[in-house]
């Protein structure tokens, strides 16, 4: 075994190097001109791809020798079982892979951890995107495995290992907020995608072997045929639509226009209607992409939400919360002085210390901190913190509004020192608070739970209204009209929340309520939406629609489930139900027997059509030849006919025959006298 | 040893059977002397490249025919001439050669004359390469 | 049972549709050297690779020194030398690393016969391995799979694209390999010399299925050539049961029986020949009529040589 371990080491450490050098340039290319929050994007910006890259790439290279069959038996034919074989191969493979992505990690953690080198406190939390990323090349490793050796009977299906995968980057990205939570997702993956490889191997690409390393299998199948269905599909939502897309924008004058935008000839056109669908003439012709155009509509720039009001997993867009994002640890404030104004320092928000730090860029020194009261000069720290955690940091570190609960504050970074503009009051907290407008015109709007009081940028209020809808269901943009300065407030139902709605309210200077539109939801394009949804449910499983809620499908896809959930029912259902007759047919033709045909059914009413593709993929297709005996046909392979029970017939003879029994041989006395 | 076996592949005639006439007429024509020590089976074997078994077979046969004869713990030796066939063995064994001789030469258009001149001429040859 | 170094009961082997193996007994009695001969293509590697556990059957089953092939263990594997096709070695290693690679997994392993395999073959042992020329390669090979002293040797077509020096080479080795008493040699080729100088017993396979299994003598001694001398042209023939060709040229008609009997030799009298002469033949003539001889043919007459032999003098 130790053999074998050091064999593999001494063929792949080429590789490992390559991966090691590669990805030790690029992060040291931009360790030369860090940001403060550098080792986050680190793990964005390379490890994030390179480590899935790395990963297939050394499980290919591994088992590329063993594709030939001659090959595989010069490697399995040993004293050692097949198991210590592969987990010598493995042990090798993965100690190569890991230590080629993290070391080029534990430099750029090092290099950071060194004062004056970042700019910012060093906290070991930075670390945590990039090990995470790390420990998931492990996933594509196997994945690479199972692809190279696996007889896949068609060619399309030969990646398909990787979906399993892909599945665990998508989670830990986007879904899962927590490390240690991530770490046993990544752990549960490669612990399938492990017995997946090892039954692969010992079997040189067959599947006859244990029933394990065959569910493995078909698990590391599943994910990459489902998400195939879900490529198609989304591919033929563009059919479907024929490359139409329909969006609200708002005039100058604070009128909704419904944009139709089409392709045509490779070219985009747009034509524009009112709500009602009544076409405005005064913008025909217009093209979108020409940039005189652009200032044509408003633009909405703030928002406010409150976060606890999303519901999970979307609500992780908002918070920026979990391992991957700086909070709670750091976060760069990027606005805070007026545009135009220079900042001659970084300044970072210190989540734990609830106070701004200021650094030198060119020495990365801090120095200073500011707190509610004012600056105070490096090493001493200002005695009053802030209050709370600041709000919506996923959009406010790019405003000049720092928001807590109990206060807000308007960033004057230049001159050191934030100015309070707002003093919630105890029962009615803040949520949100974003500037809008330009100029002498810009105003700060606060949200709060009752009400949303806009102010002056100097904090003196203008005025303050009720919502008109609740912010407990729904999230808001904002603009300011460049005609009139009116307020425009967009309310969209949060995701979850049925039916889905959107209405704009107009303010005047004073406070007045001028105008209310509804924004209806946009037509579904001859009914295209319902197609889509439809076909959706024609290869979504029925399982996942048990566990997954339709808005977030509806979110995720575009589509309108919920609206059509008659429609999107009976397709899945149907659809489930032809999976389950689908596969009885197949289980009869290829001989299964009755629990396996009644199992894979059970399976293949909750999977879906991806199933199937599983089944195909695990199990064999045995061909058929006509029975000697009752001329029905019969499975080959198999020594009883299923119908007349008779045995396959011997071999045919011609009379050529020569047989001799084997104890003809005999050891002549004659030859052992002459020994 | 001066005397060479070259058995040849590809021939009607069985290897270990061209070992056994290749003995023998070596052995006749005085190349192999009576008492010569004989190769081992298996320094035959592997100097011809054949399996041993082949080989072994060769000298069992030339043994059974009183050829060749083993002596325990020493190895094969030529045996010396002993007469094992009777004498209507030998007559016969030698009408059979001559009747291959005799066909053949017809065969091939030789006169009578001719096949006695040949034959005088090859038992001239045995005596001198037995001197 | 012991006697038998491998036993192959009904090994059927299907690869889709396309069935390889039917229903192969084989025994391979211990201590022999076994030639295991068929056209390409007629199922030999896939047979070795199911003897040796590497491949499953459809059904059927055999047992390799005494175990069964599905199941073999470590310590069996230890006894079992194999040199697949091709000459299957890692690239980037030399000589002394298959030698330190190799010899970590087996217990006993001989260092003067991996050397002395190695002198065989003249390789060179400063080139990497996927720098030799294929003679050395397959030397290296031989060597790393003789050196563990196996109980039984198997070897998938070693001689395929050896020049005729390696091929010596490795008829020397095989023949040196035979020092060890009860060592069983297993090896497929279609070099009908080298079958000839090595083998004791050969089993024959006709595109999947076994058509012979016996001893080399009882093969050249089954398969016999006949010269029918007719006045005129020959007639039709009857059918013959064994008749593997028959060739008929001028007045004369060539033909190549198996298994001779009484009957045969009736019918054959019975076709009204002047003359019948029994011609010997050489192994290969034998062999290529046995697996892929025509019926009926004007083909042109086999080499002038067999004639000369005809005497028994070489």
């Amino acid at each position: 075994m130790i053999g074998i371990f050091t064999r593999e080491l001494r063929e792949n450490l080429k590789w490992a190097l390559l991966v090691f050098a590669a990805l030790l340039v690029m992060i040291v290319r931009d360790l030369r001109e860090p940001e403060p929050m550098i080792l986050f994007q680190l793990a964005q910006h390379y490890t994030l791809w390179m480590a899935p890259i790395a990963g297939i790439l050394l499980g290919v290279v591994q088992l590329v020798f063993e594709t030939r069959p001659d090959n595989w038996s010069f490697v399995v034919h040993r004293p050692v079982s097949r198991g210590r074989i592969f987990a010598a191969k493995c042990a090798a493979g993965l100690l190569l892979l890991y230590a080629a992505l993290t070391l080029p990690c534990l430099v750029a953690g090092i290099w950071a951890s060194r004062p004056g080198n970042l700019g910012v406190p060093y906290q070991g939390r930075m670390m945590l995107p990039m090990l995470a990323d790390v420990l998931n090349a492990g996933s594509y490793y196997f994945a690479g495995m199972v692809l190279t050796l696996r007889r896949a009977r068609w060619f399309g299906t030969r990646l398909l290992p990787a979906g399993l995968a892909l599945a665990s980057s998508f989670l830990i990205t986007m879904f899962i907020a927590q490390f240690w939570l991530s770490v046993l997702v990544i752990l549960c993956v490669q612990l399938i995608g492990a017995l997946a490889a090892w039954g692969v191997f010992a079997s040189n690409g067959a599947s006859d072997d244990s029933w394990i390393t065959r569910l493995a299998l078909g698990a590391i199948i599943y994910p990459g045929a489902l998400a195939v269905g879900i490529g198609l599909l989304g591919f033929s939502q563009a059919f479907i639509s024929g490359g139409r897309w329909q969006y609200y924008q708002v005039d100058r004058h604070g009128d909704a226009v419904v944009v139709t935008q089409t392709i045509e000839h490779g070219e985009r056109g747009w034509s524009f209607t009112d709500p009602a669908g009544n076409p405005l003439r005064q913008y025909e012709g217009m093209d979108l992409d020409d940039p005189a155009n652009r200032d044509q509509f408003v633009s909405f720039n703030g928002h406010l939400v409150d976060p606890r009001s999303i519901p999970w997993p979307l609500d992780l867009m908002y918070t920026n919360a979990g391992y991957r994002f700086p909070n709670p640890g750091l976060e760069a404030l990027r606005g805070g002085a007026l545009p135009g104004v220079r900042l001659r320092f970084l300044a970072i928000y210190d989540i734990p210390q609830h106070l701004i730090e200021l650094f030198d860029p060119v020495s990365r020194v801090q120095i200073g901190a500011i707190g509610p009261d004012g600056f105070s000069p490096a090493p001493t720290l200002p005695d009053r913190r802030f209050d709370g955690i600041p709000l919506n940091l996923s959009v406010q570190p790019r405003s000049r509004v720092l928001a807590f609960e109990s206060i807000v504050y308007r960033l004057e970074l230049d001159q050191r020192r934030v100015l309070p503009v707002f003093v919630a009051v105890a029962d009615d907290p803040v949520f949100s608070a974003v500037e809008v407008g330009q100029g002498t015109n810009a105003k700060i709007l606060v949200a709060t739970h009752a009400r949303l009081h806009v102010l002056s940028v100097d904090g003196q209020s203008s005025y303050s209204v009720p919502w008109e809808q609740d912010p407990n269901s729904c999230n808001f943009d904002v603009a300011q009209l460049p005609s009139n300065h009116h307020l425009l407030v967009r309310a969209f139902t949060n995701p979850g929340i049925a039916p889905p709605r959107t209405r704009m309210f107009e303010y005047s200077a004073d406070g007045a309520l001028v105008r209310r539109s509804d924004l209806p939801r946009l037509g579904s394009l001859g009914s295209s939406k319902k197609v889509e949804s439809m076909a959706f449910g024609a290869i979504f499983p029925v399982a996942a629609r048990m566990i997954c809620p339709a808005w977030i499908l509806d979110d995720l896809f575009d589509l309108r489930m919920e609206e059509f959930q008659m429609s999107f029912a009976l397709v899945l259902w149907i659809s489930a139900a032809l999976c389950a007759t689908a596969t009885v047919l197949i289980g009869i033709r290829c001989g299964f027997g009755l629990w396996k045909t009644l199992g894979w059914s059970v399976l293949n009413l909750l999977l879906g059509p991806a199933g199937l593709v599983v089944m195909l993929g695990v199990n064999d297709w045995p061909s058929r030849e006509k029975c000697a005996h009752c001329h029905r046909m019969r499975f080959v392979g198999r020594r009883d006919c299923p119908r007349c029970g008779a045995a396959l017939a011997p071999a045919p003879r011609d009379g050529r025959e020569i047989f001799e029994p084997a104890d003809a041989f005999s050891s002549d006395e004659a030859l052992q006298a002459v020994g | 040893m001066p005397f060479e076996i070259a058995i040849s592949t590809g021939s009607a005639v069985p290897i270990y059977r061209q070992i056994v006439d290749q003995i023998c007429r070596g052995i006749a024509a005085g190349k192999l002397t009576a008492g010569e020590q004989a190769p081992s089976v298996r320094a035959l074997a592997e100097d011809l490249v054949l399996n041993p078994n082949t080989v072994a077979r060769a000298y069992a046969d030339l043994i059974r025919d009183g050829v060749l004869e083993a002596q325990k713990g020493k190895g094969v030796f030529v045996a010396k001439r002993r007469p094992i066939y009777t004498k209507a063995e030998r007559s016969r064994r030698l009408e059979a050669s001559l009747d291959a001789y005799v066909n053949e030469g017809i065969k091939l258009g030789f006169t009578a004359e001719e096949l006695h001149e040949a034959l005088e001429r090859k038992l001239a040859q045995f005596q001198t390469n037995r001197e | 049972m012991s006697d038998l170094a491998i036993q192959a009961r009904r090994l059927t082997r299907y690869f889709g549709a396309k069935r390889v193996v039917y229903d192969l007994n084989l025994s391979v009695p211990r201590g022999s050297i076994f030639g295991f001969l068929g056209r390409n293509g007629s199922g030999k590697t896939t047979t070795l690779r199911m003897i040796l556990g590497l491949l499953s059957p459809s059904w059927g089953e055999s047992l390799v020194l005494g175990h069964d092939s599905r199941c073999l263990s470590p310590a069996i594997r230890a006894r079992i030398g194999y040199l697949a096709e091709g000459h299957p070695v890692h690239g980037w290693m030399r000589v002394k690393d298959a030698q330190a690679y190799q010899s970590r997994f087996y217990p006993r392993w001989n260092d003067e016969l991996f050397q002395s395999v190695l002198a065989f073959f003249r390789v060179d042992p400063n080139t990497r391995a996927r720098n030799m020329s294929r003679g050395e390669r397959a030397g290296l090979c031989l060597a790393m799979t003789l050196a563990p002293e196996p109980d039984l040797l198997i070897l998938d077509d070693p001689a395929i694209g050896l020049d005729p020096v390696a091929r010596r080479s490795l008829l020397e080795s095989m023949v040196y390999a035979t020092r060890k008493a009860d060592r069983t040699i297993i090896f497929s080729s279609h070099l009908l010399a080298d079958i000839e100088r090595m083998a004791d017993h050969i089993a024959v396979l006709d595109y999947s299925i076994l058509r012979a299994q016996c001893s080399l003598e009882t093969f050249r001694s089954c398969v016999q050539q006949f010269v029918l001398t007719f006045d005129g042209s020959p007639p039709r023939l009857p059918p013959m049961r064994g008749l593997i060709q028959s060739i008929s040229r001028g007045s004369q008609l060539r033909l190549m029986l198996v298994n001779v009997s009484q009957d045969i030799r009736t019918t054959m009298q019975g076709l009204g020949a002047m003359r019948i002469d029994e011609v010997p033949i050489s192994l290969e003539d034998a062999f290529v009529s046995y697996l892929g001889g025509t019926l009926e043919s004007d083909r042109p007459t086999p080499s002038p040589e067999l004639a000369l032999s005809a005497g028994g003098l070489s």
